[in-house]
């Protein structure tokens, strides 16, 4: 019973890294930009909620639908601003930029928002309810619901829609991509959207669980990336499975464990996979960016 | 001629500065420093403010028997590097007779050596590690208590107030840090020696953590009576809501000072706080009557409601003028006696009423403090002890 309790969660904890690792996937996946400021998308998501229902006090599914929206919009102008112009820059200068940016929108976050952390409240957030001997929460199991509808929902654009099938050539070959006449700049800017909205949906759907604070993007961030190389760095169902395997393991060492090896853990099976599977779990070849 | 001219420049500052120290002290230069900025800033802010109250008080009172208090505000910005160049400042530049500071206890320990060096006595407010008043420095004296003194209370009020016939069985979950580790050794150690109490689990959490459901459920599965919690305000308000959430419905107390704010009723919920017992250095509803003037003319003068850490401040200038008042006139000679006389007279009082309660200086610096134990109820805290 304990062990299930955990399980679950684990598979909560592994949801927010998903929704999180998803975004930073694809955009490296497709942009071929390691983005260092994903946290900081995350936290404009919780911080939109939460003032989507303070200050137009719509309930809080409403919050998400505008935090996803604001989101987009912000994802738009930063594949403008930032990553369009890093286009053809090799990975180091890229690496820096994308630092600068997170550096840039965590203080632009405290300049906004207050250093303070705040409660985004909701009903949903403390009501409990009791499944055969498990206490779960139901914003648990909201995010748990979304994020599994998040997953079929992008498996199906990138499988049916043109887009997704533009987007899967681009990260194949970009070159090719381009010269079998897809429009990359649409490409790249569809990407960074989906990428946006993710992280501001993930932001959305912790923020009446956690606090939401300007820097509540670093430490998420860190163990994303752990995620994200896990599964192979520009790979989907990689993400999917890094996500849901750290966030179990995570959990269900700190509770069967210790809590001092929470932390440990989710780097620790990082390091074993990487010594025997260097380029991820998931990954077919090494990608060679030239 | 240039350099005859720097040079001259050079004796003349020289001879402006020994005038100074040797002149007789017609005024009382007190310096307090604190981070005015970066990460503490609300809590340099209420220093200044809760100081500047101080001053402006004994100064319209016709100040220390005719002597005005001038105070000189420094920024450490929680950097105790910066908090040594900013105490040099003062006590070389500013000659001030006595330092008042910090808030980081890393800055204290840092500063309290340069205070020693130049025979200055150095009240320190705020910082509560136990190394502060442990080293042998006679010139530290600090009038807040420590985070055994803090831990010790609130353990000997649950060892009277929640302990059971059969024993009583205690959690503990705690930041993983200096700060909480050292709360959690302090608090199993009192355990030990209570044959009625016993630690069942002890759990830790890093900073900036969100998620803290596997550490209580497993706390939850072993059952105990009372959950304490060793670490700071966000961390804490995130373990209460999960705690209910997972549906552990017991006792819960705070180890630290830390969750004595409004801000905490806000962040975990007026609902999920009910009931919580912790520790505090100062509560408005006090009903020291020496508490409530301050706590008047505070809101009076800046429309807003003091802290802990402004009442510690505005006791430390406090027991500065009350301890130059009785000072003979051959004491303000200079700034050098000043500051000696200064320092006997602190090391000297005995049980000086202020707004924290009586101070009265061990051999080590340390003021016998009492801190309150509160509980709260409907939003807001309410004394339980004394």
């Amino acid at each position: 019973m304990l062990l299930l309790q955990h399980l679950f969660s684990g598979i909560v904890l592994g949801c927010t890294y998903t929704l999180f690792s998803l975004g930073l996937t694809l955009i490296y996946g497709i942009l071929g930009i390691v983005n260092y400021a994903h946290g900081e998308l995350y936290m404009f998501g919780a911080f939109l909620a939460f003032y989507a229902a303070l200050i137009l006090k719509v309930n809080y599914f409403m919050a998400v639908v505008v935090a996803t929206i604001g989101m987009a919009v912000l994802g738009y102008i930063i594949e403008r601003a930032a990553f369009r112009p890093l286009r053809g820059y090799d990975d180091t200068s890229i690496i820096v930029a994308t630092i600068g940016l997170s550096i840039f929108m965590q203080n632009l976050g405290i300049m906004i928002f207050g250093p303070d952390p705040v409660r985004l409240e909701t009903v949903t957030a403390d009501i409990s309810v009791n499944i055969g001997g498990l206490t779960v929460g139901l914003q648990r199991i909201i995010v748990v619901v979304v994020t599994v509808a998040l997953i079929v929902a992008l498996n199906l654009f990138s499988q049916k829609t043109r887009m997704g099938k533009a987007m899967r050539a681009c990260a194949q070959d970009l070159t090719a991509a381009k010269m079998m006449g897809i429009n990359i700049n649409k490409v790249t800017i569809t990407t960074t959207i989906i990428g946006a909205a993710l992280a501001g949906i993930g932001g959305a759907l912790v923020a009446p669980l956690y606090l939401v604070s300007p820097v509540m993007g670093i430490k998420v961030c860190t163990k994303a990336f752990a995620v994200v190389i896990l599964g192979g760095l520009g790979n989907v169902p990689g993400a999917i499975f890094g996500g849901f395997l750290v966030g179990i393991a995570e959990s269900i060492t700190a509770g069967m464990i210790s809590s001092h090896l929470r932390d440990v853990v989710a780097f620790a099976i990082l390091v074993v996979a990487l010594l025997f599977k260097p380029e991820g779990l998931f990954a077919k070849h090494m990608q060679e960016k030239v | 001629m240039k350099k005859l001219a720097k040079l001259l420049f050079v004796v003349g500052l020289i001879v402006l500065c020994t005038g100074m120290a040797f002149a007789a002290e017609k005024e009382i230069r007190i310096g307090v420093v604190g981070p005015m900025t970066g990460p503490g800033v609300q809590y340099g802010a209420s220093m200044k403010e809760s100081a500047q109250l101080a001053v402006d008080e004994i100064n319209a009172a016709g100040g220390v028997n005719g002597r005005k208090i001038v105070v000189f505000f420094e920024d450490d910005e929680s950097n105790p590097a910066k908090a040594v160049s900013s105490m040099q400042k003062l006590i070389n530049k500013d000659q001030i007779a006595v330092a008042i500071g910090h808030y980081n206890s890393s800055c204290t320990l840092a500063t309290m050596q340069v205070t020693q060096r130049a025979k200055t006595p150095h009240l320190c407010p705020i910082s509560t590690a136990a190394a502060v008043t442990e080293s042998g420095n006679k010139y530290i004296f600090r009038n807040c208590a420590t985070n055994p003194m803090q831990v010790g209370q609130l353990a000997n009020w649950a060892f009277t107030n929640l302990t059971k016939d059969g024993g009583t069985k205690a959690a503990v979950i705690y930041e993983n840090t200096d700060y909480g580790t050292g709360l959690t050794e302090i608090f199993v150690d009192m355990v030990k020696k209570n044959p009625k109490w016993e630690i069942l689990v002890q759990e830790s959490y890093n900073p900036a953590d969100t998620d803290m459901i596997a550490q209580l459920t497993k706390i939850k599965s072993l059952n105990p009576d009372v959950l304490m919690i060793g670490g700071n305000l966000t961390e804490a308000a995130v373990i209460i809501r999960q705690a209910k959430e997972i549906g552990l419905n017991i006792q819960i107390m705070g180890l630290g000072g830390g969750f004595s704010n409004d801000r905490f009723a806000e962040l975990a919920g007026v609902e999920n706080v009910e009931g919580i017992v912790n520790v505090s250095y100062f509560e408005k509803s006090s009903t020291n009557p020496l508490a409530q003037e301050f706590v008047k003319n505070y809101i009076a003068k800046y429309k807003k409601d003091p802290d802990m850490f402004g009442a510690a401040t505005y006791e430390a200038v406090d027991i500065v003028a009350q301890v130059a008042a009785k000072l003979p006139e051959s004491a303000f000679d200079n700034t050098a006696k000043l500051r000696q006389a200064m320092r006997d007279g602190i090391a000297g009082l005995d049980a000086l009423p202020g707004v924290q309660g009586p101070t009265t200086f061990d051999e080590t610096g340390q003021a016998d403090k009492m801190v309150y134990i509160v509980r709260w109820e409907g939003g807001k805290r309410v004394i339980v002890f004394p």
